[in-house]
């Protein structure tokens, strides 16, 4: 990446129609408002500016259609008081403040290839900006002479700022449809800034004590092009449609540095920055009162370092245009860096709680009722290399969005890299004061994302939903753990990278939303549409998501050897499609919440592999097509808690006397339950329940087996009843528990292990405090031992059904034809329990 | 949400229905082969342990004893026949030690392994293994679901197992497609 100095931009201001009014007091108005020592100003203003450009070499980004204005009627003025003093030591002292609530919006945000070019009205553009407010602050200037200052030594000043902003209201809208925070409140403080220039000619913003406190009553949508700006319908009276609240609450101390010239030509600039995050909380709330009622998802106590290192930003020309003109979306936005790294821990991460529950922890460390446990998230991006391509960092922001929906919109053309050559960039869940590291964490993103606020129609045959529409258009991605490491928490997650690395295997519990999380390794290329809608099904708030996601060319790891050779067990040549049709979310005093009113997907898997995911041994090909419908699921806080496992028994006593082993896994953990109702096919609509494997094909044991050339045994058509073959109320209800816990291990057979411990068939392995371990005879085990037995992964899923009933089971060759081997396999009345601990093999 | 329960499941099926062999190998020859990069597992599974969610003329509660508890899998290989029944299936089975890995074989096997010259599945069976009132009937029956009208069923034998096994050695899961 390019690091060269370079001269600052110039701003060309294209100002076609400025309305200002201004009204002068006398000096004797003004001290009958102020006292005597200073000067009052009252402002009332409507200024309009035609377009405001930045042009960094040639190539500009233009604000148009600025406004400011009253919010309530935009002919209106914006009303504003400032005060200003000069204090005994030649400080000035200003405060300031609105008089009623003011609205500042840009109509359009487009690219311009020089000032003053008139616009075709159906230009690209990114869309337009409206911040409503009521503002009331201070700033203090102090007055310390022309020299030097600050821990920087810049020439500039040194202030003092804290302003709080109510009757808030920012929003984005695009091709009539905006989403926006409303009933918007913000307290900042930021003592000790300062501002100026290093004597290396950088500008430098320095923030000491930055704190700042955000409460957004509801986030709104609406997809009526007559709304703007307002928090309820203008034909019907209504209050739009919701997705919750948003809380954020930060203490920061941060440097910026930016100097002239960015990565691209002459002009442009570039930015380091380094944060630090003494503590941030951050909460979504649904259908709350700020208080005792509804219920919150949050991260709290989080803390942490964000350093960013030489960041560009030009505006530029698409780089796609010489490489792939069908990709060229114009000139944008291009913001680079060398290096970006985020060391946060969250304390708690909250599902179910409620506000009061949550202030209170806030202020005096009260515990909470619902923490899952806390997270470690350490990310380093920068220049990389994933599956032999060289990969930078770098995000264009281009205008159109998704260029069927409509002129406005964002795209973003994304490459970005997340590198770990000594373990930097890992993720670690904190359960109970055990942590679990998926470490060495590698990850690429390459492609188009877009963005765009859509509402339900047809546009050119494609379909598009109510909400917040994120698209992908040929995004390759990818990443890989090298296994996981378990152990104590020390509180510092550096710790843990030399703890025993374990094998990598999927947890079905974190698939995520689309089903394609959860595994030690994924890659492929996304095509389609998340869209997320307001309003859940509890409630008046919530978020309703639709989707169509199809990932193509993929590799999906079930599990993953320790040995850093990328051996395990793949799904290769995937090819995933997901739909979601009005799946809600909402958060409950259970947790989250998420009820899929429709959904149907087909995962076809060319190999399944056993060895490397593209040299392995295959076992043939598979094939899992799925259709549910009002299947539902909640993700609460909280693992197994107390478990017997080997006996029966609801307490330690009853549990041993059983031959049982008692184990307690403690409050905190994770867990899923959820509902799942497999229904009949739908042949129009190639919506079914179908498991597929194929062997045999023509090209088998190549990389070019002919997928349907071989011979197929399906079962197919398979549903869920209530035993009665009529209704399906019960469905299949699992529920999955994720601990990490202790879990005894056994030596197998006398000798050495393979980190050269020796140990008698039978022993058990008991961990020391420096992390080495000892194998000891199970008879001779104290209560310390067994507080010292090796830490692993506790999954716990109980699965049950009154019937799945599978239509037939059938052989299937292109040439043979088809045979039914059963003409019906119902399975009845199961309840399934399994404990799995997993941990190292020695 | 996760979609891929059942298609896990049946995987797991499926990569026995593969090739598989067993074979006896000590922990040092095991670390010299492949290194030790596999998980060791140890817990439980239980199957109606304390009963299953039907409650009809025929399921019930375990301690019912009119009634069955247990899980029933019912099949049909020929149209408008007669349906093989495995009837209450319970009980529970609990193990420590075992193991799952990635293994090349590229020798032994009577020289097949060297043409074989390929990962396996190798699950290193459990030492230990407990059987709790783990049982099942074998049966036939006349229609689908034993609350239908007139339906008929012949218990043939039922197996019972409690006590503790010992297992040896590793069943390797050979992909032959």
């Amino acid at each position: 990446m390019r690091k060269q100095f370079k001269y600052l931009a110039v701003f060309a201001l294209s100002s076609n129609v400025v309305f200002a009014e201004m009204q002068a007091l006398d000096d004797e108005v003004m001290s009958s408002v102020s006292g005597q020592s200073g000067l009052t100003l009252d402002l009332e203003m409507k200024t309009e500016i035609g377009e405001l450009a930045y042009f960094d070499d040639g190539k500009g980004i233009a604000l148009q259609g600025l406004r400011l204005s009253s919010a309530a009627d935009p002919n209106e003025l914006a009303e504003y008081r400032f005060e200003f003093d000069i204090l005994m030591d030649g400080s000035l002292a200003l405060s300031f403040s609105s008089k009623n609530q003011s609205r500042f919006e840009i109509e359009e945000i487009r690219f311009v290839d020089g000032p003053g070019l008139a616009s075709a009205a159906n230009a690209p553009s990114l869309g337009g900006l409206f911040f409503d407010y009521k503002i009331d602050g201070s700033l203090l200037s102090y007055n310390r002479g022309n020299g030097y200052i600050g821990p920087n030594s810049v020439l500039g000043g040194l202030y003092d700022v804290a302003f709080n902003i109510t009757e808030g209201r920012l929003g984005y809208r695009s091709n009539g449809n905006e989403f926006f925070m409303d009933g918007m409140e913000l307290d900042v403080s930021s003592m000790g800034t300062v501002l100026g220039v290093t004597p290396t000619g950088e500008l430098n913003l320095s923030l000491p004590n930055f704190l700042a406190e955000l409460r957004v009553d509801a986030l709104r949508f609406s997809n009526n092009p007559n709304n703007h700006g307002v928090s309820n319908d203008v034909n019907t009276g209504q209050a739009l449609a919701s997705y919750g609240s948003l809380w954020l609450n930060m203490d920061l101390s941060a440097d910026l540095f930016i100097r002239a010239g960015g990565a691209d030509g002459l002009q442009g600039m570039t930015i380091n920055a380094n944060t630090v995050i003494n503590r941030m909380d951050m909460a979504w709330g649904d259908d709350t009162d700020w208080a005792a009622t509804g219920y919150w998802l949050g991260a709290l106590g989080m803390s942490g370092a964000l350093d960013i290192t030489n960041l560009t930003v030009d505006v530029m020309s698409e780089p796609d245009a010489l490489t792939d003109p069908l990709k060229d979306y114009g000139v944008g936005l291009a913001f680079a860096f060398d290096s970006l790294s985020l060391n946060l821990r969250v304390q708690d991460f909250v599902l179910g709680e409620t506000k009061a529950s949550i202030d209170s922890y806030v202020a005096s460390g009260t515990p909470l009722v619902n923490s899952m446990g806390g997270f470690d998230i350490n990310l380093l991006l920068a220049d990389g290399v994933y599956n032999l391509a060289p990969l930078e960092n770098r995000v264009i922001l281009q205008a159109g969005g998704n260029m069927n929906a409509g002129y406005q919109g964002i795209r973003l053309d994304t490459q970005l890299s997340l590198i770990s050559p000594n373990n930097e960039s890992n993720f670690v869940y904190i359960d109970d004061g055990y942590a679990m590291m998926f470490s060495r964490l590698e990850a690429y993103v390459d492609g188009d994302i877009t963005l765009d606020v859509t509402s339900a129609g047809d546009i050119n045959g494609v379909t598009y939903y109510d909400g917040l529409r994120l698209g992908f258009e040929d995004l390759a991605f990818g990443y890989r753990t090298e296994g996981m490491r378990v152990a104590e928490d020390t509180g510092d997650s550096n710790d843990l990278k030399n703890k025993q690395l374990q094998a990598g295997q999927r947890v079905d519990a974190f698939s995520g939303l689309t089903g394609l999380g959860g595994s030690p390794s994924l890659e492929g290329v996304l095509n389609g549409h998340i869209t997320l809608g307001p309003e859940g099904r509890v409630g008046d708030e919530g978020i309703t998501i639709n989707a169509d996601v199809a990932l193509s060319d993929g590799f999906m790891a079930q599990f993953v050897q320790a040995d850093g050779s990328g051996n395990g067990v793949w799904l290769s040549g995937l090819n995933y499609d997901v739909h979601l049709r009005d799946m809600k979310l909402d958060v409950t005093s259970e947790g989250l919440s998420i009820y899929e009113g429709e959904s149907w997907s087909k995962m076809d898997v060319t190999d399944f592999r056993v060895g490397g995911k593209e040299t392995g041994a295959s076992f043939g090909r598979l094939v899992m097509e799925s259709y549910e419908v009002a299947s539902e699921t909640i993700i609460s806080a909280g693992g197994a808690g107390a478990v017997c496992i080997g006996g029966v028994g609801a307490s330690l006593i009853d549990c041993e006397a059983d031959n049982g082993r008692w184990d307690d896994r403690g409050e905190q953990g994770l867990t899923v339950a959820a509902k799942r109702h497999f229904k009949d096919k739908i042949e129009l609509e190639g919506k079914r329940n179908r498991f597929t494997w194929e062997v045999a094909r023509t090209g088998e044991g190549t990389n070019a087996a002919v997928n349907g050339s071989g011979l197929q045994l399906i079962f197919d058509n398979f549903t869920t009843n209530d035993g009665d073959g009529l209704t399906d109320d019960f469905g299949i209800q699992t529920v999955q528990n994720i601990d990490v816990a202790r879990a005894p291990v056994i030596k197998k057979a006398t000798g050495i292990d393979s980190n050269g411990v020796f140990g008698n068939k039978g022993d058990e392995k008991i961990m020391r405090p420096d992390g080495s371990y000892e194998y000891k005879a199970r008879s001779s085990l104290t209560a310390a031992d067994i507080a010292n037995r090796p830490i692993g992964i506790a999954y716990r899923n109980q699965t049950q059904f009154k019937e799945l009933d599978i239509e037939r089971v059938n052989l299937s060759h292109p040439v043979g034809g088809e045979s039914t081997l059963l003409y019906g396999l119902k399975l009845q009345n199961f309840n399934i329990t399994t404990d799995i601990t997993a941990t190292p093999m020695d | 949400m996760s979609k891929r329960i059942v298609f896990i499941l049946v995987l797991s099926i499926f990569a026995f229905k593969a090739q598989a062999d067993m074979q006896s190998i000590d922990d040092e020859a095991l670390s010299s082969v492949t290194g030790q990069a596999g998980v060791y597992l140890s817990g439980e599974i239980a199957i109606n342990e304390e009963g299953g969610p039907l409650e009809n003329s025929y399921f019930g509660a375990c301690d019912d004893p009119s009634k069955v508890c247990g899980a029933r899998l019912s099949f049909q290989t020929q149209q408008d026949g007669g349906w093989f029944v495995l009837d209450n299936i319970k009980g529970s089975i609990s193990f420590e030690g075992l193991t799952f890995q990635v293994r090349n074989i590229s020798s032994g096997f009577g020289g097949d392994g060297a043409l074989f010259n390929r990962d396996v599945m190798e699950i290193g069976l459990p030492e230990s293994i407990r059987m709790n009132d783990f049982q099942y009937t074998l049966a036939t029956g006349s229609s689908e679901r034993p609350t239908d009208a007139s339906y008929q069923q012949v218990d043939f034998m039922t197996v019972e197992m409690s006590g503790d096994l010992t297992l040896q050695g590793n069943l390797l899961v050979f992909p032959t497609p």
